[in-house]
């Protein structure tokens, strides 16, 4: 019975995940190829390396509404700088270090000035889409390498393995955020941190270290997407970074990790991104309209909070 | 167990919830909208005064504006030189806009060379919202704006503003964005007539038969519903003919090449039946490309609204069956520019809603346009040698009087 109540209760997502490729595949005759799966993967990829800063920062009781303005910088940032001629890497090194400023602004924002995180991020998003404007007036040129579109292509090969670049990434990244969630001291401070933040102050936990930490994270993360999603249009868009304000929040709830923070994790928003992918793959085979689509993520997001996001935050039930 | 009921309860309200939600959904399609058709009588009263040789740019006009207004501005007088031009932005943010102010920069310095102008362009910026962009027009008209040009966010969000402006003569000019205000002098090209004109040159390639996948814009809007408009009527009058083309897919990319992409992968791996053509309305094109060729299909027909670098570059280097129009920003502003000098020089506009049309680069002349330093990456616009995208003439037959119009000239941005 207790594992029963386990599946019901924490096994949904991925049940839900599973569940929904059957219900394509019986509605859509034709879609069990492997290009469709490998378009699965690839999506559902990209999507995932946005939404571990999100499921972090939900975790420890915030919220992270600038990863789509840092998802901008680092896609306009990779193609200018690349095109100027600097290296690809040094490139990088330069555009998570910005990213990382920025998320140490949010955490210590967030925690030391004890400012509301929905409002600071959301701010933050507004500062640096404004700095892109400003710097760019709009010109956004660049190019960015063959490799970094190879990665991000459906039919791209990471040497030997049969997957684009992004999903062995993507594989490799979901492990590390795992072992850092279970087997890390600072997983389990994230979790204090979450649960009670009181409790987890008076317990030893270094809070403003931990938020700004987890803000660092997500912003970085958040970079590194939007460094792929150059790879992925071949070519920098400011805005290239909006359609992952929502769907990071609701891989996050679909999966099943609370609002309220403390508990949850980014192995549940993995099935989430898997989710979202799906439906959204689900609804555009059934011929729905944007509309409709929108219409019907956001009831599944508001069902699915219904059924399992209802619990009051952890620190009340102790 | 109460539990384990209460959850599944709730799963399968949500799972009933959704399958209704998502069959009223399937209800909606973006051709389905009600925009009335004018009645033919109110048809010839609103093109009456519409030039001859223009009209073949006016088919199905209701979808862009609500009215074409004859004689605007027959009561109306522009302020004497030297002017103040000044431009009213509802987004500055990619470089087809930031080259529309480069050009309206530049032709307001050629004007102030002439001493008609202050040499300054006075821009303002709203980044999308409309409230503050109508402010903004405010402060201009009272910081002594003698001629407003825009890109405006909204069809009717400025209307007061615009009234404002007309009572104190300063001349209101929309650029390529139709707003609903009578006293606004309207350049644009229609976009009911480039979906219909794109339409009709898909089914040609694919001789009236196949699949046409729909890359629409953004929803809600009246541009990308009326271009969208626009391919259906083709697509229906090849059909009348015996012709077997359909639409099997509308997909909204948002003008975002990888929105463009993510949405076309998720469309083919649920739709295996081949894809003739694809209706791309808008910087997009190399996402739908590249999306075709990453799900191991043969690439389509693909047709494109912007004449972007990086399409060319896509084209040149996918030997593509495709078509673009010509319509950078810089020589779109230029467009609206001089019908603007007509009416400050006192010529008398005959309809507030002047369209025009637009250069095609094709397979005929694709030479002219592309040149083989652009890359998929290129994010200029080719524009070719002639930067006009219609005559200067072209406009004359819109006004009446012979006031001697300020000399201007199309110039290249940076």
């Amino acid at each position: 019975m207790h594992l029963l109540r386990r599946v019901a209760g924490h096994g949904m997502p991925f049940a839900l995940a599973v569940a929904l490729f059957f219900v394509i595949n019986l509605v859509i005759p034709g879609y069990a190829n492997l290009n469709s799966l490998l378009s699965l993967l690839l999506l559902a990829s990209l999507l995932g390396l946005a939404a571990i800063g999100q499921t972090l920062t939900i975790l420890i009781g915030g919220f992270d509404m600038s990863i789509p303005a840092v998802i901008g910088l680092a896609n306009v940032l990779t193609a200018l700088l690349y095109g100027a001629g600097v290296p690809i890497w040094t490139a990088a090194v330069v555009i998570f270090a910005i990213a990382a400023v920025i998320g140490f602004l949010n955490g210590f924002a967030a925690r030391y000035l004890r400012l509301n995180p929905l409002v600071v991020t959301l701010a933050m998003g507004s500062i640096v889409l404004g700095a892109i404007w400003a710097g760019t007036h709009g010109e956004v040129a660049g190019s960015v390498p063959n490799w970094l579109v190879q990665t991000v292509s459906v039919i791209g090969r990471t040497g030997p393995i049969p997957l684009p670049g992004v999903v062995v990434l993507w594989i490799v990244v979901i492990a590390g955020v795992l072992l850092l969630e279970r087997r890390s001291v600072l997983g389990r401070w994230i979790f204090a941190a979450g649960a009670n933040p009181r409790a987890a102050e008076l317990a030893g936990v270094p809070m403003l270290g931990v938020w700004i930490t987890v803000y660092v994270l997500s912003a970085v993360l958040a970079a590194l997407t939007g460094i792929l999603l150059a790879g992925f249009s071949g070519a920098a868009d400011p805005s290239v970074g909006a359609p992952y304000l929502v769907t990071t929040v609701a891989a996050v709830v679909v999966g099943g990790t609370p609002l309220t923070g403390g508990r949850g994790g980014y192995g549940r928003t993995v099935a989430g991104c898997f989710v979202v992918t799906e439906l959204s793959t689900l609804l555009v085979g059934l011929g729905l309209d944007q509309a409709g689509q929108q219409m019907c993520l956001g009831f599944l997001i508001v069902a699915l909070v219904a059924i399992y996001g209802r619990e009051a935050p952890l620190s009340l039930r102790l | 167990m109460n539990r384990l009921r209460r959850i599944s309860i709730k799963a399968v309200g949500l799972a009933v919830a959704l399958g209704a939600l998502c069959l009223g959904g399937l209800a909606l399609r973006p051709v389905d909208a009600a925009v009335a058709t004018p009645s033919a009588a109110q048809q010839a009263k609103d093109l009456a005064n519409v030039p001859k040789d223009a009209r073949q740019y006016y088919e199905g006009y209701w979808f862009a504006t609500d009215r074409i207004v004859s004689n605007p501005l027959a009561d109306w007088h522009p302020h004497k030189p030297p002017w103040q031009v000044c431009h009213n932005d509802s987004y500055l943010g990619n470089s087809w806009r930031a080259n529309l102010v480069a050009e309206l920069r530049l032709l307001t310095r050629q004007l102030a060379k002439q001493g008609l102008a202050k040499p300054n362009l006075i821009v303002t910026n709203s980044n999308g919202d409309i409230n503050l962009e109508l402010s903004q027009l405010k402060a201009e008209v009272a910081q002594g704006c003698d001629v407003i040009m825009s890109y405006p966010g909204s069809a009717t969000g400025l209307c007061s503003g615009i009234h404002d402006a007309f009572k104190k003569g300063v001349l209101f000019v929309s650029i390529d964005s139709i707003v609903d205000c009578p006293e606004a002098i309207n350049v644009a090209t229609n976009p009911y007539w480039r979906g219909k004109f794109e339409g009709e040159w898909i089914l040609k390639a694919i001789h009236d038969k196949g699949n046409i996948v729909a890359m629409n814009g953004q929803p809600g809007t009246s541009n990308t519903y009326a271009e969208r408009v626009g391919l259906q009527d083709a697509v229906n009058a090849a059909d009348a003919q015996g012709g077997h083309a359909k639409v099997i897919g509308d997909l909204y990319g948002m003008w975002t090449g990888s929105v463009a992409k993510t949405e076309m992968l998720k469309f083919l791996a649920t739709h295996p039946q081949p894809v003739s053509a694809v209706f791309s309305t808008g910087n997009m094109g190399v996402g739908v490309g590249q999306a075709l060729q990453q799900s191991g299909r043969p690439l389509a027909v693909i047709t494109e609204v912007t004449n972007l670098c990086s399409y060319l570059a896509y084209w040149k280097e996918n030997n593509l069956k495709a078509l673009t129009f010509v319509q950078d920003g810089g020589p779109m502003a230029y467009s609206a520019f001089v019908p603007a000098m007509h009416i400050m020089a006192g010529q008398k506009p005959k309809v507030n809603v002047i369209f025009m049309p637009l250069p095609i680069i094709s397979a005929q002349n694709f030479d002219d346009y592309y040149e083989p330093s652009m890359t998929v990456q290129s994010t200029c616009f080719a524009n070719g040698k002639d930067l006009h995208l219609v005559p200067d003439s072209y406009f004359d037959q819109f006004f009446t009087g012979n006031e001697t119009m300020p000399k201007i000239e199309v110039v290249a941005t940076p």
